[in-house]
C-alpha cells in the first residue's frame, strides 16, 4: 500500500492538473461552438421572422390601399360628380340637385352638407345648399380656391378643412353644361381628433394605421390614424400612396405585434434559450467526461505500474534466489540458465540450486511450483532454504524429499511442487537421485544422449502416493547431466514424450559443444526466442 | 502495455453427470492456470451431498498443465478416491511422469 501511496502521490498530483487542462479546454470548445451555432439559429429564425412580418405588413398594407383606392374616391365620384353632371344638364336646377344629394348623400349618407356653384369669370357664385352649414366659409379663399381646382381637373378637388377640434374633407367636382360651368361641394366629417378605434374583429386590428392627404406626414395633413398611437408611426412602417381626387392619400401602417402569431416571437428566445442551456449542459458533460476519462488512464497506468511493480518485487525475489553464478565445485563445470515465460504475466514458481558438501560432494536441486504469481515464489523460495538446509544437515536425496513433503500441502498451499534433487560425488562419478514428480534428467557423453530413469514419486505436498526410491547413476568420463524444467519441453496439442524425444536429439547433435553453448541450444532450438512457460535448465559437467 | 495483455485464453468445458450416486465430471478442451479457475466451481458444484468417487471423464481434455494436476489433486482430499476416466496420451504422460498413478487412478 505505501507503494500505491507513493505512486497516487507522485503521478496523480502533476496529473491532475494537466487533465483538468484538458477537462476545461474541451468544455470550452463545446461551450464556443454550441453558442456560435446557437446563436446563428436564433438569429436565422429571427431574420426570418422578421422578413414574414414585413412581407406580411406589405401585404395587408397594399389590401386595405386597394380597399380605399377603389372605394372612397368612386363614392365621391359617384355621388357628387354624379350631382355636378346633373347640374350641367339642367342648367344648375337647385331642386335636382337637392333631390340628387339628400337622397342618396346629405341626409344618411357620408355627406354632412353639400352646395352647388355656378363657376364663371368672376368668383364662384353659389346656387343652393342643403345638409348643416358648411365648416369652409362660402365667401372664402379657400371655397374659391378649392372650386378653380375642382375646374381645372377632370376628377374632383380635395381638401381638409379643421376648425378648433372639427375637422372635415371638402370636395368639389365641376361638370360643364351648355349653360355653363357648374361645381358641387360636399364636405365629409373626419374623426374627432384623427383616431378612429378598429374593433379586435377587424382584419386590420393587428395594425396600426395612419392615413394622411398629400404626401406629408404632418399632423395638419392626418385624416384618420388607429387610437392612441404615436404618430409618425415608428418601428418597421410601411407607406404607400393612393390617388385621391386631384391628390394623394399617403398611408402609413405598422405592425402592432407579431403578424405571424406568438411563434414566431418567441422560438428565436426559445432557440436563444434552449440552446444556450444544452450547450451549458454539453460543455459540462464534456469537462466531466475528460475528467472521467483521464481519471481512468491515471488508474490504468498506475495500477500497470503497480503491477510491473509487483511483478518486479516477485523477480526480485526469484532472482535472489537463482543467481546467475552458482558456487564453484572443483572438478566440475556448472551451468545454469532461467527464461521466465512470456504467455504469463506472473512470475513463476522455477528454481535450481546446488549445495556444496565439501569433500568432492554437492547436491543439486532442480524444482517447479504449479502455478504462477508471487504466491508461487514465495512457496518456491520456502522449498529452495528447506530443501538447502535439508542437504546441508547430510540427508540423501530421497529422504531431503520426504522431509520436504511436510513443508507444504496442496490443500492449504493450493500448490505443488516438482523436485529433482541428486547427490555428486565428483570423483567417483556417483549421482543419487530421486524424484518427486519431476521429469528425469538426462545425460550424454561420447556415445549420445540418454534420459536416466529415475522413478517419479509424488510430488511435494501431495499425500499419499509413493515413496521416494533413490535412483543411482554413474556418469561417463567427461560427462554431462543436465536436469530442467517442463517449460523446456511442454508444447501444446503434444504428449511429454514428444517433447522428450525433440530434448534427446538436441541434447545427441549438440553434447560435443562446450556446456554453456549445449545450454544455449537447448534452450533456443526447444523453445525459440520466446518460451511461454518459465524454464530453469542446470548443467553439470564432469572435467575428468 | 502488451506486458498486460492476458494470455490467449483457453477454454475447458465441465459437464456433471452421475453414476449410482458416482458425480462424473467430463472435461474437455485445455485445463491450464486460467480455465481452472472456470472448472473449479463446476466441480465443486458436483461435489456437494456426494462424498465417495469422482470419476474424471477426460477423453475431450488436449492440454492439461500443472494447474490443471493441482486440481485433480487437491479433488483427492475431497473424496475416497479421484478416478480419471480415458485419458489421452497426453494427460495420461502427464500423470505418470509426475508420479501420480498412486493417487490419479486412471481406467483404463
Amino acid at each position: 500500500m505505501a507503494i500505491a501511496g507513493r505512486l497516487m502521490g507522485q503521478d496523480g498530483s502533476p496529473g491532475r492538473a494537466g487533465h483538468s487542462w484538458a477537462s476545461h479546454a474541451a468544455a470550452a470548445v463545446v461551450l464556443v461552438i454550441g453558442l456560435g451555432i446557437t446563436i446563428t439559429l436564433s438569429a436565422v429564425t429571427a431574420s426570418g421572422h422578421h422578413r414574414t412580418n414585413a412581407k406580411l405588413l406589405a401585404l395587408e398594407t397594399r389590401l386595405i390601399s386597394d380597399d380605399i383606392a377603389a372605394a372612397d374616391p368612386l363614392y365621391v365620384e359617384d355621388h357628387l360628380g354624379g350631382a355636378a353632371s346633373l347640374a350641367a344638364a339642367t342648367d344648375g336646377s337647385a331642386a335636382t340637385f337637392a333631390r340628387e344629394l339628400s337622397g342618396s348623400g346629405t341626409a344618411k349618407g357620408a355627406f354632412v352638407t353639400a352646395s352647388l356653384w355656378r363657376l364663371g369669370a368672376t368668383s364662384p357664385r353659389q346656387i343652393t345648399h342643403v345638409g348643416t352649414r358648411p365648416l369652409l366659409a362660402p365667401a372664402g379663399a379657400a371655397m374659391s380656391a378649392l372650386l378653380h381646382r375642382a375646374a381645372a381637373t377632370r376628377t374632383f378637388a380635395v381638401t381638409k378643412i379643421t376648425i378648433g377640434r372639427t375637422a372635415r374633407l371638402g370636395y368639389a367636382t365641376a361638370a360643364t353644361g351648355t349653360g355653363g360651368s357648374f361645381a358641387a361641394y360636399a364636405e365629409v366629417p373626419l374623426p374627432a381628433g384623427g383616431r378612429v378605434s378598429e374593433p379586435a374583429s377587424s382584419p386590420v386590428s393587428d395594425l396600426n394605421i395612419a392615413v394622411y392627404l398629400g404626401r406629408s406626414q404632418t399632423r395638419a395633413a392626418l385624416l384618420e390614424a388607429s387610437a392612441a398611437v404615436p404618430l409618425p408611426l415608428r418601428g418597421t412602417t410601411y407607406a404607400t400612396r393612393i390617388p385621391f381626387g386631384d391628390t394623394v392619400l399617403t398611408l402609413t401602417t405598422s405592425a402592432r405585434g407579431s403578424l405571424t402569431g406568438s411563434l414566431g416571437v418567441i422560438l428565436p428566445w426559445a432557440i436563444g434559450v434552449g440552446g444556450a442551456a444544452l450547450t451549458i449542459l454539453g460543455a459540462l458533460l464534456a469537462e466531466r467526461l475528460v475528467r472521467r476519462r483521464a481519471r481512468a488512464e491515471r488508474v490504468s497506468t498506475e495500477i500497470g505500474r503497480l503491477y510491473v511493480e509487483q511483478r518486479s518485487v516477485a523477480e526480485t525475489l526469484q532472482q535472489a534466489i537463482l543467481p546467475d553464478q552458482v558456487p564453484a565445485i572443483p572438478g566440475m563445470q556448472i551451468a545454469v540458465r532461467y527464461l521466465p515465460g512470456v504467455s504469463g504475466t506472473e512470475v513463476g514458481g522455477d528454481w535450481y540450486d546446488v549445495v556444496p558438501l565439501g569433500g568432492g560432494r554437492f547436491v543439486f536441486v532442480v524444482g517447479d511450483v504449479s502455478g504462477r504469481g508471487v504466491r508461487a515464489a514465495a512457496m518456491m523460495a520456502s522449498l529452495h532454504y528447506a530443501s538447502r538446509a535439508y542437504a546441508l544437515e547430510g540427508h540423501p536425496p530421497a529422504v531431503i524429499l520426504d522431509q520436504l513433503t511436510r513443508t507444504m500441502d496442496i490443500a492449504e498451499d493450493g500448490h505443488f511442487a516438482t523436485v529433482l534433487c541428486g547427490l555428486v560425488d565428483v570423483g567417483t562419478h556417483e549421482v543419487a537421485l530421486a524424484n518427486a514428480g519431476h521429469l528425469p534428467p538426462l545425460v550424454c557423453g561420447g556415445d549420445g544422449a540418454s534420459l536416466v530413469e529415475a522413478k517419479p514419486g509424488s510430488p511435494i505436498g501431495v499425500r499419499g502416493g509413493a515413496a521416494f526410491e533413490p535412483t543411482l547413476l554413474t556418469t561417463a568420463a567427461r560427462g554431462t547431466l543436465i536436469a530442467y524444467t517442463d517449460g523446456l519441453v511442454e508444447r501444446r496439442g503434444e504428449t511429454l514424450d514428444t517433447g522428450l524425444k525433440r530434448l534427446l536429439q538436441t541434447a545427441t547433435d549438440r553434447c560435443g559443444s562446450s556446456l554453456d553453448d549445449l545450454l544455449t541450444s537447448l534452450v533456443s532450438e526447444l523453445t525459440g526466442d520466446s518460451p511461454t512457460d518459465d524454464i530453469a535448465l542446470i548443467g553439470l559437467r564432469w572435467l575428468n | 502495455m502488451a506486458e498486460l495483455d492476458p494470455p490467449d485464453e483457453a477454454y475447458c468445458a465441465a459437464e456433471v453427470s452421475r453414476e449410482d450416486g458416482t458425480a462424473v465430471i467430463r472435461l474437455s478442451g485445455e485445463l491450464d492456470m486460467v480455465s481452472v479457475e472456470n472448472v473449479r466451481p463446476v466441480i465443486e458444484g458436483a461435489l456437494a451431498g456426494q462424498s465417495e468417487r469422482l470419476v474424471f471423464e477426460v477423453s475431450g481434455l488436449e492440454f492439461m498443465d500443472s494447474s490443471g494436476i493441482a486440481l485433480l489433486i487437491s479433488m483427492t482430499r475431497k473424496v475416497t478416491a479421484v478416478e480419471v476416466r480415458n485419458p489421452t496420451a497426453i494427460v495420461r504422460r502427464i500423470i505418470e511422469l509426475t508420479g501420480l498413478t498412486d493417487i490419479l487412478l486412471m481406467v483404463p
